[in-house]
């Protein structure tokens, strides 16, 4: 399985013949990454890349959007909704361009390049940007799938992938995916947990972990941040513990909007919420980050067991 | 104002009744002028910035005081935080000023680095921030400005309630190294929380108000129109407690936890309701056992329309009057 | 002054190093392509021309170098071991495991690390905040170097930060533009061209020059130079410098070295 954001050029160009010929690949300096080659070679008037300028791509990327095309504009997650957050606000949410941003090494996929190449605070930044549909998915399958969706959507989008080649595979067959429908990958009476992204593989080893100890865990993949899947999530408010995992960080993500949700809700389960934690974690390897943030499966099923006993 | 001897600046400003009057008409850019002017007295290392807002930040006077303190870099937000960071490597204590929309969403990236990641010293002022500049638009009007620095590690968020707190809140931060965002809300004429004089401390709730029934935490502009709400509760016989929460990073989760015996908590921010204190305040409230009811009233997720700061207070039903009334339907409602 | 051949020596030393910790980073790789080219730049800078003292690190007379274009930190990190601040421990462990010495440059300014990098077009930025802050001190004698990359100029806040050195005043500064002509899509001139970047560096009051920026004695020369201006010295580099199969390639931005290929570059460096 490849990593996702080496499907990303593909995936477009084959969106691109089948699916919408009105899209366009918008990137600032990273076509590369997302293996545009062949993309750039049978269709180079879809792609356009602005150079080492996010800024500009934003605002580029809403011009071309405003004159009729449909615009993938991509690049690093961090880059896109900290370097070119203005942009993103004005053109995407005040302006309302349906303008879908791909924003790669979502989390800390690319930890090795220090907090400044890791998007950690980006489920914040984007989804209180108002109109702004926010996603993640899960796996290959996932991705795919999502971008399909994303090119036949009108208003703006940011998805962020994440994780290393190779990346798990979540779906094992095909499934009905629609942006802002939660999916329940496994069903459990115990407690719920909901993550969303390639972390999900972590999460649900976390579960089988959990069950072998006699904890039944239910397992929901909540891949678009906003709008949230009301229902699914009201589906849960009964069970004793709702555990929340992201590679984000404390403050503002998925966790969070969870947290705002259930507030005002006659139903407020308890929460616990796993992150990247408070402090930017030093650079190192993805793998030995998860671990140093307590997001590899079996710190996750530890820091559940305790949280149980203390419910 | 008499220089008097003292190492806390703010002992040199004199927070009688009269100064706190004159400094609520001239609103949060005569606020940030009065500590400016202080901090360039006590504090050699200060140094003011901002991105060609010099007489919108009211510094016009600071800069004649205190010649080559006060850098302009021009319409250049990024640079801004840049040059901040030199001068604080340099040992400098730079209080960096502009739009605290363009704060929170056009130099993200260099707030990242800088003061998340390097932890360098640098004070950067929101002007403006929530609705003030809301006859500009959208582009003007900083509502995400709490969630963006919430979750950015190692700064501390203080949005302070009145033109008092506004001093106290500067001149509190430049006692600490700490990377710190200051959101400056409301107008000039801005209400007045404070009467007298009273103890600041960073990180540290005030309860403004006592009461049994719900409790109102409220943050910058809002607390005075929460205190306005609670009296109208009153009346109708329903006892409101008003806690002031001017620091929002970190939260002062003590003060929410006396709170968690009250039927309802309810958060008020001139500020969108995505990511901002309510927000804090759920994600806190989320890891107890029983939590309250809480209801998040500030800035719905949306664009308000251009208008002036009455007009868009009431569009946002975020007057006393309105806080009130949705307090009331949320109350018949749980 | 260091001769010809002993800053060339100390030059081919950094590519060694370079390449060692290149293939030392195993799977992940490292930036070689962008920091080979500025190899013989930061050497004749660490050699020859900056002011530094490794026994007192954080002195204020110190001059200040900001690699901007961060992603060459293995080249600097090769630089700061010759000058003395990491050891040869350090090279042996950086971009592996926790090692502090990974893909981009962390500040640490006891090991002569003055700021964090990775997100292009901030250095110049930092470079003019410390300068200011340097003259406002009255410290004529520290002086400020900012390595910039061609591509790294694609960036916006570059030229907020470009405007605002010579209208401080701050002739303290010099940038120098590691040109070597690729970024990472491809040629610099494919993906953005930059019209004529030394008048558009003159023309906001610098002092330009264009030099070869592998000709060790025409940077030390050039970077001598006495001027009333903040300077900025356009060095022609070659990306993948000293290393034949990564020389001029677009796809060596980054790149792994096998056991085979880290052989054959020790033996393109030490041939040059």
């Amino acid at each position: 399985m490849l990593g996702m954001r080496r499907m990303i050029g593909p995936a477009v160009k084959d969106i691109i013949e089948r699916e919408n010929e009105k899209v366009l690949f918008v990137t600032a300096d990273t076509g590369r990454y997302f293996a545009y080659d062949d993309l750039l070679r049978t269709c180079p008037e879809h792609v356009v890349d602005v150079g080492i300028a996010e800024q500009n791509l934003i605002g580029a990327s809403a011009g071309l959007q405003s004159e009729g095309f449909n615009v993938f504009a991509v690049t690093y997650a961090t880059f896109l909704t900290a370097r070119a957050l203005e942009q993103i606000r004005v053109n995407l949410g005040y302006m309302g361009m349906g303008v879908k941003l791909l924003g790669e090494a979502g989390g800390m996929a690319d930890g090795n390049f220090s907090m400044t190449h890791m998007a950690l605070e980006d489920f914040s930044n984007a989804r209180n940007i108002p109109n702004m549909t926010v996603i993640s998915p899960a796996d290959g399958m996932e991705l795919v799938k999502t971008l399909v969706a994303l090119s036949h959507m009108e208003g703006p989008a940011y998805m962020r992938i994440t994780g290393r080649f190779p990346i798990p595979v979540i779906y094992k067959e095909d499934y009905d995916f629609q942006i802002g429908k939660a999916v329940t990958l496994r069903e459990g009476k115990d407690i719920t947990m909901i993550s969303n992204g390639t972390l999900l593989g972590e999460v649900l080893k976390a579960a089988e972990m959990l069950a072998t100890q006699g904890i039944d865990c239910k397992v929901i993949n909540l891949h678009t941040v906003k709008p949230l899947d009301t229902e699914a999530l009201r589906a849960v408010a009964g069970y004793k513990l709702v555990v929340t995992a992201e590679e984000h960080m404390l403050y503002g993500g998925l966790g969070s909007a969870l947290a705002e949700f259930y507030a005002q809700e006659p139903a407020r389960p308890r929460m616990l919420m796993l992150s990247v934690g408070t402090e930017y974690p030093k650079a190192q390897e993805y793998d030995d980050l998860l671990k140093a943030c307590g997001l590899d499966a079996e710190s996750m099923a530890n820091r559940i067991v305790e949280e149980i006993q203390k419910l | 104002m008499n220089r008097r001897s003292g190492n806390w600046g703010e002992k040199l400003i004199d927070f009688s009744r009269r100064n706190i009057r004159i400094w609520s008409l001239l609103g949060p850019g005569g606020a940030l002028s009065t500590a400016a002017m202080e901090l360039g007295e006590v504090k050699p290392e200060v140094q003011m910035m901002t991105a060609d807002l010099n007489y919108y930040s009211g510094l016009k006077r600071f800069s004649k005081a205190y010649p080559g303190r006060l850098i302009n870099v021009g319409i250049a937000e990024q640079n801004l935080i840049g040059v901040a960071a030199g001068l604080a490597k340099e040992g400098y204590m730079p209080f960096a000023n502009t739009y605290a929309s363009f704060c929170a969403s056009r130099c993200v990236d260099q707030i990242r680095v800088n003061m998340a990641y390097m932890k360098l010293p640098i004070k950067l002022i929101g002007l403006s921030a929530g609705l003030d500049a809301g006859v500009l638009g959208a582009t003007h009007m900083a509502v995400e400005d709490l969630a963006v620095m919430r979750s950015l590690p190692n700064i501390t968020v203080l949005s302070p309630a009145d033109c008092t707190e506004i001093i106290k809140a500067i001149l509190a931060s430049s006692e600490t190294l700490d990377p710190t965002y200051i959101r400056l809300t409301g107008p000039m004429n801005m209400p007045i929380v404070y009467n007298e004089d009273y103890d600041f401390q960073i990180g540290k709730a005030v309860e403004i108000r006592q009461g049994r029934d719900i409790c109102i935490i409220a943050t910058g502009s809002m607390v005075y129109h929460a205190v306005r709400a609670a009296e109208l509760l009153e009346i109708k016989g329903i006892s409101c407690a008003v806690i002031n929460m001017h620091t929002v990073k970190p939260l002062d989760t003590e003060a929410v936890d006396a709170m968690q015996d009250k039927k309802m908590i309810v958060t008020v921010e001139e500020a969108s309701i995505i990511g901002g204190l309510g927000s804090a305040v759920a994600e806190y409230l989320a890891l107890q056992k029983n939590r309250p009811y809480q209801i998040m009233l500030g800035i719905r997720d949306s664009f308000p329309t251009a208008g002036s700061y009455d007009y868009l207070l009431k569009q946002c039903r975020l007057t006393g009057e309105q806080i009130a009334e949705d307090i009331i339907s949320a109350l018949s409602r749980e | 002054m260091k001769s010809r051949e002993e800053l060339e020596a100390m030059a081919r030393r950094i590519r060694l190093s370079i390449a060692q910790m290149t293939w030392q980073s195993g799977l992940k790789g490292a930036h070689l392509g962008g920091s080979m080219s500025v190899t013989d730049i930061l050497a004749v800078l660490y050699g020859e021309i900056l002011h530094y003292d490794v026994q007192n690190p954080l002195s204020p007379e110190r001059d200040r170098l900001i690699l901007s274009k961060a992603h060459a930190a293995v080249a600097l990190y090769a630089a700061l071991h010759e000058a003395g601040f990491l050891s040869k421990d350090d090279i042996d462990h950086a971009l592996q495991g926790d090692s502090p010495y990974f893909e981009h440059p962390k500040m640490d300014p006891t090991h002569g690390i003055e700021f964090s990098g990775g997100s292009l077009g901030q250095g110049l930025s930092l470079g003019m905040g410390t300068a200011l802050g340097l003259k406002m001190k009255g410290n004529t004698a520290a002086k400020v170097y900012v390595i910039l990359g061609d591509g790294e100029c694609d960036e916006g806040q570059i030229w907020e930060a470009a405007a605002a050195v010579p209208h401080f005043g701050l002739t303290n500064v010099t940038v120098i533009v590691d040109d070597n002509g690729l970024q990472f899509d491809g040629r610099k001139e494919d993906i953005l061209k930059a019209g004529d970047p030394a008048a558009r560096w003159a023309s906001l009051g610098y002092d330009v020059c264009t030099v070869n920026g592998h000709d060790v004695e025409a940077v030390r020369a050039v970077l001598l130079r006495e001027t009333e201006k903040p300077r900025v010295i356009i060095a022609k580099t070659v990306k993948g410098k000293g290393v034949s199969f990564a020389e001029n390639d677009v796809t060596w931005h980054t790149g792994r070295l096998t056991d085979e290929l880290y052989q054959e570059a020790i033996r393109d460096i030490n041939h040059d």
